[in-house]
């Protein structure tokens, strides 16, 4: 498949690939490589201009916009950006997704509070993003990303700006969503994560093409590759 | 699209509180001046019925030769079945009208006055007629419907209720317009948490719950705002209108079911503006896939 935005050129050309269903995967590449677009597909922002786009067993390419919700419902997804509601609480940003999902405030409590425990913010349950570091910011959106055990966690530098411990903590977090079932993809330019996750696999993606669609390479990637991914 | 009207409470508050909002504004000087321009019509039209129905059946009586013409021709009509009543108008106060107009000379001026009445006819009195034969038999005499009289004042009420019907359309239609430019400011306005919303899975029927609820409430706060503020100024207005009107009959009255129909005016309003917001919301969302 392919995508373009606008009349531009692609910014993603002839990609094949296919991700197992329960499978650890960390994408890598340059910045400006494609890794935001290919996240961009995977978590359904945007849709291929060509080719075909399954996902869980369905065409999602083509299939029409009322049908989306239903899939990114089965998706995770943190941002680069964490993209947070400035005017709700840790807490209700965490609970989002149960929200959408149609539960209802009875049911979200305990799962809500578990997993601000568990990524280190259980105090800090009603504090709004603007009071929060950049490090608590992002492990709020990773609670929201992982709150409705999805099948799909797709996260764009997940750790990019908390301590080693704690990008340890959530890399284990994803680790164990994946015994769980979940398939996870990382856009990561850290390269001791990749190390840390057994079993996991590479892709590396520049110039809009991925250089290992099969993902049978495993880490750690050898030496010029990974300089040239840093 | 289908979506409930209002969200679920444990949504509601996903939408920011945001302070400065202008549709609550603009819908209520939209509701201040339809009800204004409503009333107006209403009182028009009140006035041509009234005006209607106080002509019917009158017929105005003028003999422009002798005082026995005069008689004659008020005694012909005393005796028609057809009339219920004739009432002359004195001559001293057609001199006292005349001299409001000309001074005090119009008493030393030899002015023929002519003979002027009032005939009433019965219910069923064939008018036509009866002034046909008044003129046969009394040639100066003459018998003219109030209703001809008053044709011009008649027609240009009823152009000027039809002016107001109009006005109140595009009072509506720029109501219209307004709130579909405040359905897609608050869609802008929340564009990255609705962005954030769809990403976690929200369907466009929930996000259009969540901004036509908020569209609805702007609507019906501005309606209310605007309803009172558009009572005060009439009452204000028409009580000394009542007194100023009384030498002319008093006031026009208001229709029961008119009244109760503007009443209902903001209640319509917010309901028509929430369907339009909504309109305009399942657009916008479906420009923005």
């Amino acid at each position: 498949m392919g995508l373009r935005y606008g009349t531009g050129a692609e910014v993603l050309a002839g990609l094949d690939l296919r991700l197992a269903p329960g499978g650890f995967y960390f994408l890598t590449g340059p910045s400006g490589a494609g890794k935001t677009s290919l996240l961009k597909l995977l978590y359904l922002a945007q849709r291929p201009t060509r080719g075909r786009l399954r996902l869980f067993g369905e065409d999602v390419g083509e299939a029409p916009r009322e049908a989306l919700p239903a899939f990114r419902r089965r998706i995770g997804v943190v941002f680069q950006d964490f993209r947070l509601v400035r005017h709700l609480s840790a807490f209700d940003n965490v609970a989002l997704p149960l929200r959408i999902a149609g539960q209802d405030d009875r049911e979200i409590e305990g799962p809500v509070r578990e997993m601000l425990a568990w990524v280190g913010l259980a105090d800090r349950a009603s504090a709004r993003p603007p009071t929060l570091s950049g490090g608590e910011q992002q492990r709020v959106a990773i609670a929201r990303a992982v709150i409705a055990r999805p099948e799909l966690l797709v996260a764009d530098e997940p750790t990019g700006n908390v301590d080693a411990a704690m990008a340890n903590r959530l890399i284990h977090l994803f680790e164990a969503l994946n015994r769980l079932g979940t398939t996870v993809v990382v856009a990561t330019h850290d390269l001791s994560l990749i190390g840390a996750v057994k079993g996991a696999r590479m892709m590396r993606l520049e110039g809009g093409q991925l250089s290992d669609p099969t993902g049978e390479l495993r880490n750690p990637p050898p030496r010029s590759t990974s300089g040239a991914a840093a | 699209m289908n979506a409930a009207l209002f969200p679920p409470a444990s949504m509601r508050r996903l939408l920011p509180d945001q302070k400065r909002r202008a549709a609550p504004w603009i819908v209520g000087l939209m509701t201040f001046v339809s009800l204004i321009v409503g009333v107006t019509g209403l009182a028009v039209l009140s006035a041509v019925s009234d005006l209607s129905t106080t002509a019917a059946g009158r017929w105005s009586l003028q003999v422009t030769g002798t005082p026995a013409d005069a008689a004659r021709a008020e005694a012909l009509l005393r005796a028609s079945p057809a009339v219920e009543r004739v009432e002359r108008v004195p001559e001293a106060e057609l001199r006292r009208t005349l001299s409001a107009w000309l001074g005090p000379a119009a008493d030393q001026l030899d002015l023929p006055l002519p003979a002027l009445g009032q005939v009433s006819l019965r219910s069923g009195g064939d008018g036509a007629a009866l002034a046909a034969r008044l003129t046969r038999e009394v040639p100066a005499a003459r018998l003219t419907p109030y209703t001809a009289e008053l044709a011009p004042l008649l027609s240009t009420l009823r152009g000027l209720a039809l002016l107001v019907a109009g006005l109140l359309i595009v009072l509506a239609a720029a109501l219209a317009g307004a709130v579909t430019l405040a359905a897609r400011a608050t869609l802008d306005a929340n564009r990255a948490t609705l962005a954030v919303l769809h990403g976690v899975g929200a369907t466009d029927a929930q996000l259009l719950s969540l901004v036509q609820r908020r569209i609805a409430l702007d609507v019906l706060a501005g309606s209310a705002a605007g309803a009172v503020a558009a009572v005060v100024v009439l009452i204000a207005a028409l009580v000394p209108a009542r007194g100023l009107l009384a030498g002319w009959g008093g006031a026009p009255s208001l229709a029961l079911g008119g009244l109760a129909l503007l009443a209902l005016l903001p209640l319509v309003q917010a309901v028509l503006a929430t369907l339009v917001a909504r309109r305009a919301l399942q657009k916008a969302l479906a420009e923005g896939s």
